[in-house]
């Protein structure tokens, strides 16, 4: 050995384990962004995250999310290695060495490590992803939409994640080598990082900011749109989360500093509290991040049992096994047919009933947007021909659901469901109007029916219905059907070849997103040329083009306005037509949690590596192991638990909270509940792989002090 | 002269407060001396010692190394000079783990570039000096702290350096380790003529030297020659000297 390169070498071969997790970790995160990227970029995942839309933008902000845990914990991972490397780093320097020399030889070693993960990570991303999916698709679900196709601009992004990670890494390093005083180097594994004093009301007060915030945060967009009549710019109202940032970080600090037994357990605790006390601060920041990981991951965890749940317990709980109705204008299979292709399929009807319905106009409040020095605000102006809404008659609706509805002339209920929400509806209504002849009906509504399957109809009696309806075209007229079968689960062919004989009856007029409406329609025409919701107009406006091509895919079930409700299709299909949400959610989590874990492991064992001298020196005052391992746990427990229980409360009281308010009244419904126990479940689940991870840890570190059992 | 420090001032900045840690400190070490500098703690020894070997820069005065002086040396020259003229022996002893006991001690070499068959030979020779050639392809994890300061010392020495610099090199020692220490000290005084600058609180080992040089609260407050009087009695003059301090 006479050259200096061959003594890095040498050092490299004695410290590969360093080595090993730094290439890990900048493997692992390329990997993990490369596989997300090529999946969020692919053509096959946009096609059911429209432009523009809630659920694009919902994983856009769980990438960012992910790339940011991505960068932390490559920060940490490498702020570890160079911790590690400084001792070595400074012995060089304080034997003669030069800045130059070893800097040459970081680089170089460098360079290999850097291009040589990030190279492995984004040439397997692409791998992964297929593989992921292609398992995806053979263990639980396989469409035709789900044929995964990569976009190669996803590795744009691949390419700049990969760019960050060697230029921090380089960064850092040079970093490092560039301390001017040796001792500093040389002592820098045994710095600590003093913390100011902490008062006690940090903690009490730390939990009123994060509650005043969380709270602020989600209820200022409805303030200012609901009360100022103003649409706030983005990002203004993130600002109002702020004060549960500061309480976050004033909690975790109380935490870390005093702790919340304040002097009962002061000589138990002495060692692990006093330590954690004078490297507060990097601890705190590190627990932060993992907190805000944690409530990501389980914000990507909660979206698949919440919805799936929710979803099951809706078509548990529909009154009516088959549910569907159509444009007068449209041949669609009606009893006749239903009964001979049910007999094809040895499935037995009954209850069948088809009732007609009416498209006709009713008054509201419109929201006239208006542009200002203030940006978007809007006023309320009523209109007597607000919208469009469906109508049926008093006996139609008995016909339908058996309940008999008195109603006198002038008077309308709505139906909401059976847990009374009225979100997105406003039953409230004084007229309605037939849009083609011009015949006006002043009404009164009453208090609202309630029955699932018949969600955001009118009903009026019979004499209204027959008036008003005098005058209408077929495409202003509709009709209702509903039927139950025998053996509801075993009828999934039927559900699905009577879905298919719906849609390959069903003409181009009626391939339209839900929610189109051709009152709305005619104003959008009259007062700007064209209407969003058209055809041609909505992949422009962010909305799915529905296309009898594509039925089987999530964004046609979604959102076509004439799609089925059968629920053992339903039922049956939720897996499949929520497929690229679920992967797509639980990449995230993985993504997050993975870097929970090395921010966590990267930090205990900087704790054990700042410690190594308190705990040679307790051995030396006659300190056991039994008492070393319970001080040190005492530290690598705080560094776990504290994150993984705020970030979950956090995430599990936000989620809560936003059950509570989205509804309409407030309040918690049961199949909200249901999806909260599921996701407990999930919490429960993750805990577990926590506790996993810490145990592993704690060894690592033990190992690392020599502290045996 | 081999070292000349004069005037030598250095403070620390910590919070709002400047602490004088040494306040014109002047000494001189002739070449082939073995000269150790004593002090209660917080008296500037290790502070001195870190500025001789530019690991800290002073705040003013000179420190010649022959007649370099080293604070106008630029950072690469500076290296040059830690790799070429100093050898250091550290408390801690900072061997590499990942190297043997003979890979540690031709390091300085290496960095150095400039590492021969004759390199080779004389670790291999310094081994032989120090009595560790028995352990020499073991790793630092392997041997007694003893033989980890005496590895330390040879390595200080493969450059044929000016001046070696030690700080407490017996600190973390027993007494044979300590002995042992000392004795490879000597040996390198007398078999390679090396100059030797130790900075120690521990009188036994300080007896061994020419000269012993006591600092207290930043300056030089008495300089001690052992002369031609036998060691136990420069101990024991040493130890008058400390509590005669002690009483001011």
């Amino acid at each position: 050995m006479r050259h200096f390169s061959e003594v890095y070498a040498l050092m490299r071969r004695r410290n590969k384990k360093q080595y090993a997790l730094l290439s890990g970790c900048c493997f692992f995160s390329v990997l993990l962004i490369t596989a997300y990227v090529c999946m969020m970029r692919a053509p096959t995942i946009l096609n059911v995250l429209p432009e523009g839309g809630d659920s694009r933008k919902q994983v856009m902000m769980i990438f960012t999310l992910a790339v940011i845990g991505c960068a932390v914990f490559t920060t940490y991972a490498s702020g570890l290695f160079f911790r590690q490397k400084s001792r070595e780093t400074g012995v060089f320097l304080a034997l003669g060495a030069t800045r130059a020399q070893v800097r040459g030889e970081l680089y170089r070693e460098l360079g290999v490590i850097s291009l040589g993960s990030c190279a492995a990570g984004a040439l397997l991303g692409g791998p992964l992803a297929w593989v992921l999916w292609q398992v995806f698709r053979l263990c639980v679900v396989d469409t035709e939409e789900m044929r995964l196709v990569f976009d190669p601009n996803a590795y744009v992004l691949s390419l700049a994640f990969s760019a960050f990670v060697i230029a921090m890494m380089f960064f850092l390093g040079s970093r490092s080598v560039k301390r001017t005083n040796i001792i500093d180097i040389v002592q820098e594994s045994h710095k600590s990082e003093p913390i100011r004093d902490v008062p006690r009301w940090y903690g009490p007060v730390g939990i009123g900011l994060l509650a005043l915030g969380g709270f602020l945060g989600y209820m200022s967009s409805v303030f200012f749109i609901s009360i100022l009549h103003w649409y706030p710019p983005e990002g203004l109202t993130a600002v109002f989360y702020v004060p549960a940032l500061i309480g976050l970080y004033m909690i975790l600090l109380h935490t870390v500093v005093n702790g919340w037994n304040g002097k009962k357990k002061l000589y138990k605790d002495l060692i692990a509290t006093s330590q954690m006390r004078f490297q507060g601060r990097q601890t705190v920041r590190n627990m932060l991040v993992m907190t805000l990981l944690i409530a990501g991951a389980y914000f990507g965890s909660f979206y698949t049992p919440m919805l799936g749940t929710g979803s099951m317990i809706e078509y548990d709980t529909r009154p009516v096994d088959y549910v569907y109705n159509f444009r007068a204008d449209q041949d669609i299979p009606l009893e006749e047919e239903v009964l001979a292709l049910a007999e094809e399929y040895g499935v037995t009807v009954t209850d069948f009933a088809a009732v007609p319905m009416l498209r006709l106009a009713v008054d509201g409040e419109d929201h006239i947007e208006e542009e200002g020095p203030m940006g978007t605000t809007w006023r309320a102006e009523y209109k007597e021909v607000l919208s469009t809404e469906l109508f049926l008659s008093a006996s139609g609706y008995e016909a339908l659901t058996g309940e008999h509805v008195d109603l006198a002339g002038g008077e309308i209920r709505g139906v909401v469901d059976t847990e009374g929400s009225k979100l997105g509806f406003a039953p409230d209504k004084s007229l309605v109007t037939n849009y083609l002849t011009g015949e006006q009906l002043p009404v009164t509504s009453l208090e609202p029916l309630r029955y699932d399957s018949l969600f955001g109809r009118y009903v009026m009696n019979d004499a209204d219905f027959a008036a008003l309806g005098a005058g209408l075209t077929e495409e202003w007229r509709e009709t209702q059907v509903c039927f139950n079968v025998e053996n509801c689960e075993e009828t999934y062919d039927f559900a699905k070849a009577l879905f298919n004989e719906i849609v390959d009856h069903s003409t181009i007029e009626v391939a339209q997103f839900d929610g189109w409406d051709p009152v709305v329609r005619d104003q959008y025409l009259a007062e700007e040329g064209a209407y969003f919701l058209d055809r041609e107009n909505c992949a422009e406006y962010g909305f799915t083009v529905i296309d009898y091509a594509q039925r089987d895919s999530s964004a046609f079930r979604m959102d076509w306005q004439y799609m089925p409700a059968f629920r053992i299709l339903d039922r049956m299909d939720f897996v499949k037509t929520m497929a690229v949400f679920l992967i797509l959610f639980v990449f995230v989590a993985v993504v997050c949690f993975a870097a929970v874990f090395v921010i966590a492991y990267t930090r205990c064992m900087t704790i054990a590596l700042t410690n190594r001298k308190v705990y040679d020196d307790l051995r030396h005052l006659g300190a056991s192991n039994a008492y070393l391992r319970r001080s040190i746990r005492g530290q690598v427990k705080r560094v776990f638990l504290v994150p993984a229980l705020a970030g979950t409360g956090l995430i599990y009281a936000f989620y809560v909270m936003i059950m509570y308010f989205n509804g309409s009244p407030a309040g918690i419904t049961p199949s909200e509940a249901a999806g909260l126990l599921a996701n407990l479940a999930v919490v429960a689940a993750v805990s577990a792989l926590i506790y996993g991870v810490y145990r592993l840890t704690l060894a690592q570190v033990c190992r690392a002090l020599d502290i045996r059992r | 002269m081999m070292l000349t420090v004069e005037n030598l001032c250095k403070s620390y900045q910590v919070g709002k407060t400047s602490y004088e840690v040494l306040k014109g400190v002047s000494l001189q070490v002739g070449k082939g001396e073995f000269v150790a500098v004593m002090g209660p703690s917080g008296s500037g020894k290790t502070t001195l010692l870190n500025c001789i070997s530019c690991y800290i820069p002073a705040d003013s005065g000179s420190i010649r190394l022959g007649k370099t002086e080293l604070a106008r040396l630029g950072e690469d020259a500076l290296a040059e000079v830690r790799n070429k003229q100093l050898g250091f022996v550290f408390q801690d002893f900072l061997l590499l783990d990942g190297l043997t006991v003979r890979q540690n001690i031709l390091l300085p070499a290496i960095i150095g570039g400039v590492v021969s068959g004759m390199t080779e030979q004389r670790a291999d020779q310094l081994c032989e000096v120090f009595g560790i050639a028995g352990i020499r392809d073991k790793y630092p994890a392997e041997i007694s702290g003893g033989e980890k300061q005496r590895t330390a010392v040879a390595r200080a020495l493969i450059n044929h350096p000016l001046l070696i610099l030690a700080d407490e090199p017996t600190g973390n020692l027993d007494s044979k380790s300590t002995r042992a220490v000392i004795r490879s000290f000597e040996q390198a005084k007398q078999a390679l003529e090396a100059t030797i600058f130790m900075v120690t609180h521990d009188s036994y080992a300080a007896s061994f030297c020419d000269r012993v040089v006591i600092l207290r609260d930043g300056v030089v407050w008495k300089v001690l020659e052992k002369g031609a009087t036998e060691r136990e009695t420069f101990q024991d003059q040493l130890l008058d000297a400390v509590r005669e301090m002690g009483r001011e």
